[in-house]
């Protein structure tokens, strides 16, 4: 076996010592404020320990196995006010809450019986972006990347609709992580804008951002952020009925329909999740005329099974995603017919948690990954172009530390990391093997006013190709070791209710990738002849953010400023020139340059009237290269939106959105700039309660005047326009 | 307790090697070992004599045929990173490929006796459109040459083109 079995190990260890310390229950109902009617399929998430129930159809819930503690239980529901609720459980307590919630923060009902609901800031824990229920199913889209880009900071890098990621704050690749279930999903999304994220939309249950000293439990280079989906396809909960939900989606822009199931099955002890999904779309359709080979097909599955127990759970689980998708034609990109991308993986997972072991710790989380991804390009004749093969190995151990004084939600542990990468075709990057590991640990502290939480994280990372030689162009290829530091620490006082200033530093470390290093060949389907540097060295930010928060019984208003600045910062560089190999194509050389990134972000919420609420967001940022002065390249231009939401009853509402950006007039080296634009999009939500199911239905007017518009992080934007005009329903029926 | 500790501990086990007993071989056969051709440039000769070069990224020189005329015997030689002058085995599947922007102004034809690296230039109409040359191998192009210019002129060289054989 390739690993130890420290992991089993420490779950024997652990739950030999457990049992001392009884565990809680925590049960309760959530009501409608003014009815006192049960709320059913209401989303209950205990943040601390990230454990999410459903209500009943009666608005019944329960938790088992809580650990004593204090906790913050998050409610969200369509029609309904997201609403925090502090609840303190002692050891052996079953503590009954009656859950209260308003339609609006103006109704000022959200109440909690037990317990004391919480209208000032969120907590710590919280992530900094949060989709999840109405909000999830307002904006699905057929990627991760598009589902958030409306928020302030995001935006979306993209190149044909299938292979989007989203870029915070300027950044993307490496400098954002995407996981799934708190886990790196092993693809290769961060090092080419033409490869895909392996993760379905559809079948994901929320879609969380953490910013700040958090991010350092999941990676050291995360300066913009970690974007987490959460699926729970291996269950921590025991279900206490069957449930689940049917989702259909239909889009008029590409004919697309895509459908899903999500089932939750209590077995006896056991807890079963099974998931699904199907996506089917030809070409985009824009106002200039359809945008060639932008067809994609998606499957997506998933099994997962836990043992739950008091002591805690074990569980595992595998998922299988298959997708494929074309690349535009570009005809002095290189490919005039278009590259046709065949993409799939296999994960394979388990987990366990082991809940009140010895006095300091409050649980243990344990997992354990393996994940195989392939991913071919073929050009339009049937010819491979260039082939990638991974194998990723991911473990990890997680301890949850008990509070101790005013150090709350404190946690240390370990992670390692084992890559396997080939590539395939005309490509002379080298085999090679990655091994990363880290040891972190993250503190919350609350005094008074005070709030703070931080992290401190170090990294190793060796690459090792298989075959060590001198290469022309990319320098020496042999083996190359990495280790650095990085922390952070985040800063909040509450000047006086509703009102709080926050400042944060953060120092993150990012070694070079195998690509990064290594790759050498032809890119067809990113236009580029693609050259590492086997010189370059680690990379290494340093982040600095001040934000104000005002939260009223009607507004809310988020302002933030930051400075992000890189030394080393990785990245292909368009030299210009074209390959004297393949002359078709631009060299795209890897470089390392000291950067210098700073911007804005605004957000306000405004629930003006009972039934009319209104939201704005803004969001800003330069990037300079410090030695030349030259403007970062791929960096979104000034960007809005201005939404205004009509709450006609309890269960209908209706959006109008206009999404505004400015011209980019500060494009990067060898990039052209991009004309501003003003799209609008139009929705309207409806659900109803029929037959004992929940049925929400949203319906999408997306880009309703049908402009012709351009996103500069599109690389293939000089093709064709955006999507055009696009009538999108979607049906959700919980069970 | 003792049988506590050991159950979990061999459950978790169990389930780390599951997960972790997936196939350990790369979906993806790094195929290095396999020789692609090295070329960085090219030559063009016409009867011998050197027409056309490109080298360091610069092309130098064009092809001139007259209308309805076609050249005589172009011949390809690939100018490898020593500077050396090569054409690669064919029996390592190499082939020459090529791709006229304007097939309206002048085609390529390779007749069986002018072997894999020898083609002649068709002059159909007066005028100026690109040549790109590939090196294909298998099933992808190990080299793309960037477009060579042809000028097809009213009395410009070549021969007669005998439509019989085309």
């Amino acid at each position: 076996m390739r690993f130890p079995t420290l992991p089993a190990l420490l779950v024997g260890l652990i739950a030999s010592s457990a049992g001392g310390t009884p565990n809680a229950v925590l049960t309760g109902r959530v009501s409608d404020a003014e009815s006192d009617i049960g709320i059913g399929w209401t989303i209950l998430v205990i943040e601390e320990i990230e454990r999410t129930q459903l209500s009943d159809a009666e608005g019944r819930f329960l938790f088992g196995r809580v650990p004593p503690g204090s906790y913050t239980l998050h409610c969200m529901r369509l029609g309904y006010h997201d609403t925090h609720f502090q609840v303190e459980v002692a050891a052996g307590d079953t503590v009954h809450l009656e859950l209260r919630l308003g339609h609006t923060p103006l109704s000022m009902a959200s109440t909690l019986v037990e317990g004391e609901a919480t209208d000032s800031l969120p907590p710590l824990q919280e992530p900094a972006i949060l989709f999840s229920g109405g909000q999830l199913r307002q904006h699905l889209s057929r990627t991760i990347a598009e589902t958030i880009a409306g928020e302030p900071g995001i935006a979306q890098r993209s190149m044909g609709p299938a292979p989007s990621r989203p870029v915070l704050r300027g950044l993307g690749g490496d400098r954002l992580l995407m996981l799934e279930d708190g886990e790196r999903t092993g693809d290769l999304s961060a090092t080419s804008s033409d490869h895909a994220v392996a993760i379905e939309p559809m079948t994901t249950q929320r879609i969380e951002v953490i910013r700040g000293p958090r991010t350092l439990l999941y990676g050291s280079n995360a300066l913009a952020g970690v974007v987490n989906a959460v699926r729970g396809y291996v269950p921590s909960n025991v279900f206490e009925r069957r449930s689940g939900a049917v989702t259909w989606q239909g889009e008029s822009v590409n004919r697309g329909l895509s459908g899903g199931l999500d089932l939750e099955q209590p077995l006896g002890p056991f807890s079963l999740h099974l998931d699904s999904s199907l996506r089917d779309a030809t070409d985009i359709s824009t106002p200039n005329g359809n945008l060639a080979n932008t067809d994609i097909r998606t499957g997506n599955a998933s099994i997962g099974l836990s043992l739950v127990r008091p002591w805690g759970h074990i569980g595992a689980g595998g998922s299988l995603y298959d997708s494929d998708y074309g690349i535009p034609p570009d005809p002095l990109g290189g490919h005039p017919d278009g590259i046709s991308i065949d993409l799939a993986r296999q994960h394979l997972e388990s987990r366990a948690e082991i809940l009140n072991g010895p006095a300091w710790l409050k649980r243990l989380e344990l997992h354990h990954s393996f994940s195989r991804y392939q991913h071919g390009e073929f050009e339009a004749d049937g010819s491979l172009g260039i082939e990638f093969g991974v194998l990723t190995h991911n473990s990890g151990a997680l301890a949850h530390l008990n509070d101790l004084g005013p150090l709350q939600n404190g946690a240390a542990g370990l992670w390692y990391e084992y890559r396997n990468y080939a590539a395939a075709g005309l490509n002379f990057t080298p085999a090679s093997s990655e091994y990363a590991g880290a040891i972190f640990t993250y503190q919350e502290w609350t005094r008074g006013p005070w709030a703070a939480n931080a992290g401190i994280r170090f990294d190793a990372r060796r690459v090792a190709p298989r075959q060590e030689r001198n290469s022309r162009t990319v320098g020496r290829i042999e083996q190359r070791d990495y280790a650095g530091f990085s922390a952070g620490l985040s800063n909040r006082y509450a000047l006086s209710p509703g009102l709080s200033l926050a400042a944060s530093l953060m120092r993150t470390f990012r070694a070079p990738g195998i690509e990064e290093l290594f790759s050498e060949g032809p890119h067809l389907a990113s236009y580029a002849y693609e050259v590492g540097n086997g010189d370059l060295g680690s990379e290494h930010g340093l982040g600095m953010e001040l934000a104000a928060e005002w939260e009223g019984s009607d507004k809310r208003l988020h302002l933030a400023l930051f400075r992000n600045q890189i030394d080393g910062y990785i990245f292909p560089k368009n030299t210009g020139q074209r390959s004297l190999r393949r002359a078709d194509l631009f060299l795209y050389q890897t470089t390392g340059a000291d950067v210098l990134m700073h911007g804005a972000e605004a957000a306000l919420d405004w629930h003006w009237t009972q039934r009319w609420k209104s939201s704005a967001t803004l969001s800003y940022v330069r990037g300079r290269l410090a030695r030349t002065d030259e403007d970062l390249p791929r960096l979104p231009p000034l960007q809005t939106r201005l939404s205004l939401t009509w709450e006609a009853t309890q269960a209908l509402s209706g959006t109008a959105a206009l999404r505004l950006a400015a011209d980019q007039n500060r494009p990067g080296p060898f990039e052209e700039p991009t004309d501003g634009y003003g799209v609008l999009d139009l929705t309207g939500q409806y659900y109803i309660y029929w037959h004992g199911q929940l049925h929400t239905f949203v319906l999408t007017l997306e880009n309703a005047a049908n402009a012709v518009y351009r996103r500069h992080l599109n690389r293939v934007k000089e093709i064709l326009p955006e999507p055009g005009r696009n009538l999108r329903l979607l049906h959700k029926i919980h069970f | 307790m003792l049988r506590k500790f050991w159950t979990i501990n061999a459950l978790f086990a169990l389930l780390i090697a599951i997960t972790n007993c997936g196939d350990d071989d790369n979906p993806v056969d790094s195929n290095h070992d396999e020789e692609h051709a090295e070329a960085v440039g090219l030559i063009i000769r016409n009867s011998g004599t050197e027409i056309v070069r490109y080298e360091n990224g610069a092309v130098a020189g064009v092809i001139e045929v007259g209308h309805e005329k076609e050249t005589a015997l172009l011949t390809v030689r690939f100018i490898a990173e020593d500077g050396d002058l090569f054409v690669p085995d064919a029996d390592d599947n190499f082939a020459l490929a090529w791709e006229i922007a304007d097939e309206a102004i002048a085609e390529v034809e390779q007749h069986e006796e002018d072997g894999l690296w020898s083609f002649h230039i068709l002059g159909l109409e007066e005028g100026e459109t690109n040549l790109v040359l590939k090196l294909n191998h298998n099933d992808h192009a190990d080299f793309v040459s960037p477009g060579i210019e042809i000028h097809v002129e009213e009395g410009g060289p070549g021969e007669e083109h005998d439509h019989d054989e085309g």
